[in-house]
């Protein structure tokens, strides 16, 4: 009897042991569930990459695509930040990030019954699984032409079609090889000059114009559209104007759209697809600032910026221009930040490509 | 009809999610005729319509089949095989021992064969993953420990028996001392419990040694304040280990959190915990889920991928399942006659929960991973070949048996 009473305690024990297995499986997967699924390195998070949707030019040339599994990019340095990378679970940046739910082929249905009624409404699965792919309106040529000439500089380079807004290329300086990122991740992080920093779009200078004002008068800045969420509805991933210390912080898209002209009918686009084409914008009522005069060359004006940043910041230079006076010409803006001569002469060289190109485009 | 239920509910989930694969249907078939084969051999011989044994059991190997299919094919293959042979076995082995009570009478032997096997995988065996665990006869591998632990347990419980016996037959008054020859062998236990711990850093094992050496110690003598403090000292020297090895402490920091090791030690928790959240309740649904991110999903991780394919309700299932065939054991072991019927049961009923506890435990980040199978539903033919053995053992002690 003794025995029994004993055997029935070591029972209870050893039932009472699968109690906690149960309760730790409700705790992740039903409390600490909604914590996991947004982990930034979960992979379920995130489409397989095989299955993600390709990054293209307006050729159709990939910028990004998928490759045995492995996120590949041709165009490598010269698309780094504009791109971005994709590394496992939610680890992205760029156009990859912002593209995110784009690219990404329809979530898999959260339950059995889901599935099947997925699996009935469509019979060829293999096309459902693989996300759609984004066709950008840069030009992988002109884009390679500007990189170059770039050299080492740090800064940024965005040449626009001036009538439909399209981007023609978007260099963007130091840059990094987005197929290496995984291997050099660390001296990316520590690198002073940030390169994984897409200083386009969300790359903010202190500038003013050339005579010194700012160059969008202190009481519009609460209602202007560039200090709003989304500035450029068609850039994804643009940041929006700041005013720190008095003094405004500008993208060189939005040094871009100045230079572009007068109205605001100039709205620099990146994608090409007709996804994003569902927002129309319409001209806000907010006078866009002037530029000024700004010095004319034979046929294209260069406007010069003042820049001198934040004391602590590097002094950098701002120019701006037209290559040509017609209404479908091109529009350029040009950032070289460690103070340096080279800006004007950069400038020059920049129109005498853009000209170049326009003739055999 | 339980068990016609339980491999009705399993094949009704998965046929329906995967209507439109027609090109596995082989294998699929191959499946439903070694299971049903298999469980048909177990119901009719060894279980002998001890149906609180099988219809758990049959949903386990169930469920296990169709998620280690949906990993590997060929693997799905082999596990029909090796269930077979393994129902086969039992039968050999019950035909082979017309009285239970051989078991103790060749204790020595059996002891004596156990320790043989041990070393033979440690002189023999080929090493996978850094321990020497496996023997291979050509293209068969097999995993001596499994078996080895069975016959741990006949063996404590016919030791046990005669320590009980002493006690019950002797003088009144020596009847608060315990024998010597018992407490040699709790200590030697107990020492070879630290040994594995300590020498092997096979922390499953030392906690299935440990478990079943002091459960069926309480039983027989009802010494609690020794079980106490044999316990407490075990997990004192396994603190010394952790505290004393460098490599352990990083084990056990991945394992407490595995999210600051992700790369690392913790990658394969973490995958896990991805799983189980990913699932949710219901689950992704067979072929659905992307359970081959997680490293031996087929084998030490298989509940994780049930979670994420089938829902954590069907993992509680599972694991509910686990502790009624633990509870069955020991309430089985209650019913049994004679007293060494009645230690082995324990003894075997406890290895069951123990092992069960120590991978379900590992997988769900309670206790640190140590690689176990989860009996029948994991990958494994040795592991499957053990548990049908040890079911056959303990139908045989229970009260159908002879």
């Amino acid at each position: 009897m003794e025995l029994e009473r004993r055997l029935a305690k070591v029972a209870r024990y050893h039932l009472a042991l699968f109690l906690l297995p149960m309760l730790s499986l409700l705790y992740y997967g039903w409390w600490k569930a909604p914590d996991l699924d947004q982990r930034p390195d979960n992979p379920l998070g995130t489409a397989p990459m095989s299955r993600r949707g390709d990054i293209l030019d307006r050729h159709h040339q990939p910028l990004a695509h998928s490759q045995n599994g492995q996120r590949v990019y041709p165009l490598k340095e010269k698309v780094g930040p504009l791109v971005g990378y994709h590394l496992r679970g939610r680890n992205q940046s760029g156009l990859e990030a912002s593209l995110q739910a784009t690219l990404s082929p329809p979530p898999p249905p959260k339950s059995l019954w889901g599935a099947i009624a997925r699996d009935r409404s469509n019979s060829r699965k293999d096309e459902l699984l693989k996300g759609p792919s984004v066709v950008l309106t840069i030009d992988s040529g002109l884009q390679s032409k500007l990189y170059q000439l770039f050299g080492n500089r740090a800064g940024v380079i965005v040449v626009a079609e001036r009538a439909s807004g399209d981007i023609l290329a978007a260099v963007s300086c130091p840059s990094f090889d987005p197929n290496r990122v995984a291997e050099s991740w660390q001296e990316l992080r520590g690198d002073p000059r940030s390169p994984f920093i897409e200083r386009i779009g969300s790359g903010l200078y202190p500038v003013r114009s050339s005579t010194g004002t700012d160059l969008i008068a202190s009481d519009l800045v609460e209602g202007h559209p560039w200090f709003s969420d989304n500035p450029f509805p068609r850039y994804p991933g643009a940041s929006s104007a700041l005013t720190v210390e008095g003094r405004q912080l500008l993208s060189p898209l939005m040094l871009l759209a100045l230079a572009a002209g007068p109205d605001w009918s100039f709205q620099p686009r990146l994608l090409s697809s007709p996804l994003e084409e569902t927002e129309s914008v319409s001209a806000p009522e907010v006078p866009l600032p002037s530029l000024g005069e700004g010095q004319s060359h034979n046929g294209f004006q260069l406007f010069r910026l003042l820049g001198p940043a934040f004391r602590e910041s590097p002094a950098f230079d701002v120019v701006v221009g037209r290559p040509g006076e017609e209404k479908n010409g091109l529009v350029f803006a040009l950032v070289v930040e460690e103070h340096s001569e080279g800006a004007s002469e950069l400038g020059k060289e920049t129109v005498k490509i853009l000209r170049e190109w326009s003739q055999t485009w | 009809m339980l068990t016609s239920l339980a491999l009705l509910t399993g094949h009704a989930l998965c046929g329906l999610s995967i209507a439109q694969r027609w090109s596995v249907a082989p294998v699929l078939l191959w499946g439903l005729a070694s299971g049903a084969a298999a469980l048909t051999i177990l119901h009719r011989f060894v279980t002998r319509w001890d149906e609180p044994i099988l219809a758990p059991i049959a949903l386990l190997y169930t469920l296990g089949w169709f998620e280690v299919w949906r990993l590997d094919r060929e693997l799905a293959v082999k596990q029909g095989l090796w269930f077979i042979t393994a129902s086969l076995a039992a039968v050999a082995l019950l035909r082979a021992l017309p009285r239970i009570n051989l078991l103790e009478r060749y204790r020595h032997a059996l002891l004596a064969v156990g320790i043989g096997l041990l070393f033979s995988a440690l002189i023999f065996g080929t090493e996978v993953n850094g321990a020497k665990l496996w023997l291979r006869f050509g293209p068969l591998s097999f995993q001596p420990i499994e078996v080895v632990k069975i016959l741990l347990v006949i063996v404590l419980a016919s030791f046990w028996r005669r320590f009980h016996l002493w006690m019950v037959f002797s003088k009144p008054r020596r009847k608060d001392r315990l024998p010597k020859r018992g407490m040699l062998v709790l200590v030697l236990g107990w020492a070879l419990a630290l040994a594995t711990l300590v020498v092997q850093r096979d922390l499953g094992m030392a906690l299935l040694l440990i478990g079943v050496l002091f459960t069926l110690f309480y039983v027989t003598m009802g010494r609690r304040d020794l079980v106490v403090a044999g316990v407490t000292a075990f997990f004192a020297g396994a603190a010394a280990v952790v505290v004393l090895f460098d490599h352990v402490r990083i084990r056990i920091r991945a394992w407490w959190d595995p999210f600051a090791f992700e790369e690392t030690d913790g990658y394969q928790m973490v995958q896990g915990l991805y799983g189980v959240a990913d699932g949710g309740p219901w689950g992704r649904g067979l072929f659905l889920g992307r359970p081959h991110l997680i490293p031996e999903a087929h084998n030490d991780f298989i509940l994780v991928a049930i979670s994420q394919e089938l829902g954590w309700l069907t993992a509680i299932a599972v694991i509910f399942c686990s502790a009624f065939l633990g509870y069955h054991f020991f309430s089985l072991a209650k019913e049994a006659r004679g007293s060494f019927r009645r230690l082995l049961l324990t003894g075997l009923a406890s290895l069951w929960c123990v092992q069960c506890f120590i991978i379900i435990g590992g997988t769900t980040k309670v206790i640190p991973m140590t690689g176990l199978t989860l009996p029948f539903v994991s990958y494994g033919g040795s592991s499957l070949l053990s548990n049908v053995l040890l079911v056959a053992l303990i139908a045989r002690c229970g009260r159908h048996g002879a």
